[in-house]
């Protein structure tokens, strides 16, 4: 018995101290990144090229599953709110929900796994195969050609992402609000209301939330890709953590983030 | 911008590099790789490594560079601490890795060229022309736009060599140049090295396990067995040494009636 609890403590303690090592090396690497945010100029091609994988890889997905999202709050919200009599709420409850909360969660959930995971497995690689080391003599640091243009990348796709998330939700709750037909809520008295419950600052807070969980999603790839040793097997443990990480982060901070903005 | 992003040009002159180990160990955990190494390389020599698979020349090598920092001990590099990246920028010094570390997502051309455009070294079109004319060295041509993963072994060999050769390098390491490479391309590359030794001036060290190379172009040959420094002498008087660990390990003789495995 003795024995057990004295592993279970040193599991705890291990667990423990790898998290806030995990932490610590992502600090370090957004310090050492930061140094080279100002040479984003230079480094304009490799930033263009990463916009575009990144928003290639998940737009179609973010447009159908924010669709259906945004029809699922209608349809779950219509029900309620029509034994109420209540339905043209169905878009301030649409409008404020898509754009506040579901959009930004959703597309950095989606960047996570489409993004973050091969960003990890890429960076894990090249580590794995020491490219790392050979661009470290040739003088030429990974956190400016690799860690850098994704970060920035990042900060420049997610707004768009967010705002095709949230007016496609947008439009999936009014063809459910118009054709459902226990709801059936003209589209501009759903519009009408929308309008009237979601203003600009909302779209501002949902962007807000957005760049901050790309920004992590994409530090957290870079940081768990560069960190890993070993062979093929660390390289897919790695991309797993990566991505499991970057949700956790994302829920943990999506809460602490609504509390500081209502 | 700050001066330390900024790709600096070698401040240090070829005639000054040389690199002094001194008294380095290296251990990975219980392990102790490299014991107690001391030696001096001098400006524009030619520095050949021998030892055992496993001595740990590799480790050596990676810790001149500055990839492993020494457990005790310093290695110097013109009066710098080469485990400071700083040093690695006042000079240029690079190293030819053993399984060729080539970016593989890149084609032969744009690996070669990768370190000049990154560092603005020249135009274009000059970069253009030295990768050309590197490739053409190592008879490379035709493999200018394959990818890493559709060379042969040698052939990727090659190209790491040629990547380092792109560079201009003041100091050069080679992990074994010519340990995949048939007779006549062996010796292509100790022709390079020499040549590269007698145009530039540049140092070269070369952990090779090819007797030729090392006794045609070596100045001196380091011989370490199992981490330790056995001896540092130019290649005639090492083939003299009386040490029957040296004259095990240059002219082993192969019996098949007595095999070494069976003595273990
Ligand atoms: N990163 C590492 N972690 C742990 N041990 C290592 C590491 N790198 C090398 N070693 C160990 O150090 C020893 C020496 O390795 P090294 O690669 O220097 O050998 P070598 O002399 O280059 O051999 P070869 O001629 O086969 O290339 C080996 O026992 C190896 O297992
Ligand atoms: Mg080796």
């Amino acid at each position: 018995m003795n024995a057990s609890s004295k592993s279970e403590s040193f599991l705890l303690n291990n667990g423990i101290s790898r998290f806030f090592e995990d932490i610590g090396n992502n600090v370090i690497l957004l310090y050492q990144t930061l140094r080279y945010f100002p040479l984003a100029p230079t480094q304009l091609k490799r930033i263009v090229e990463q916009c575009y994988l990144m928003g290639l890889s998940t737009i179609p997905i973010v447009a159908i599953l924010s669709f259906f999202i945004g029809a699922v709050l209608a349809l779950q919200t219509g029900f309620v709110l029509s034994q109420l009599g209540a339905v043209e709420f169905i878009g301030a409850i649409v409008g404020l929900s898509m754009c506040r909360e579901m959009a930004p969660v959703m597309v950095a959930f989606l960047l996570a796994g489409r993004v973050g995971s091969a960003v990890t497995a890429e960076l894990a690689s090249m580590k794995v195969y020491s490219e790392v080391d050979a661009l470290k003599v040739m003088n030429v640091p990974a956190e400016k050609i690799l860690v850098m243009p994704r970060l920035v990348a990042a900060l420049l796709i997610m707004p768009i992402l967010n705002i095709i998330a949230t007016t496609i939700g947008w439009m999936g709750g009014m063809l459910v609000s118009k054709f459902i037909n226990f709801i059936q809520l003209a589209p501009h008295i759903y519009w009408r209301n929308l309008k009237d419950f979601t203003v600009f600052p909302d779209i501002i807070d949902g962007t807000i939330k957005a760049e901050v969980f790309g920004f992590a999603v994409v530090l957290i790839a870079c940081n768990q890709g560069l960190v890993t040793t070993g062979g093929p097997r660390e390289i897919g443990s790695s991309v797993t953590k990566s991505v499991v990480t970057s949700m956790v982060f994302i829920l943990l901070t999506d809460f602490f983030i609504t509390r500081a903005q209502l | 911008m700050s001066k330390s992003l900024t790709s600096e040009q070698p401040t240090v002159s070829n005639k000054d590099i040389n690199v002094k180990v001194d008294n380095v160990s290296i251990q990975f955990g219980a392990q102790s790789v490299v014991k107690d190494v001391s030696f001096e390389v001098k400006p524009g020599e030619v520095f050949a490594i021998m030892g055992a698979s496993g001595a740990g020349k590799s480790v050596l090598l990676r810790s001149i560079i500055g990839l492993i920092k020494p457990t005790s001990g310093k290695i110097w590099i013109a009066g710098k601490d080469a485990a400071i990246p700083r040093t690695h920028q006042s000079l240029r010094s690079t190293i030819v890795f053993q399984a060729g570390a080539l970016f593989n997502s890149m084609d032969v051309f744009d690996n070669l060229a990768f370190y000049p455009r990154e560092h603005h070294l020249h135009p274009e079109s000059k970069i253009r022309e030295k990768v050309l004319e590197v490739l053409k060295m190592l008879s490379l041509q035709d493999a200018a736009y394959k990818i890493p993963a559709e060379l042969s072994g040698g052939m990727r060999k090659r190209v790491a060599i040629a990547r380092a050769l792109v560079m201009e390098p003041q100091l050069l390491l080679y992990d074994e140049p010519t340990s995949e490479l048939d007779p006549i391309m062996a010796a292509t590359i100790s022709e390079i090295i020499a040549t590269l030794r007698k145009e530039t001036m540049a140092t070269s060290i070369v952990v090779t396990h090819d007797r030729d190379l090392a006794n045609s172009i070596a100045d001196r040959i380091a011989l370490i067995h199992k981490g330790r420094l056995l001896a540092v002498q130019t290649p005639e008087e090492l083939n003299n040494n009386p040490d029957p660990i040296v004259q095990d390990f240059l002219n082993p003789d192969i019996n098949v009636d007595n095999p070494r495995y069976k003595n273990l």
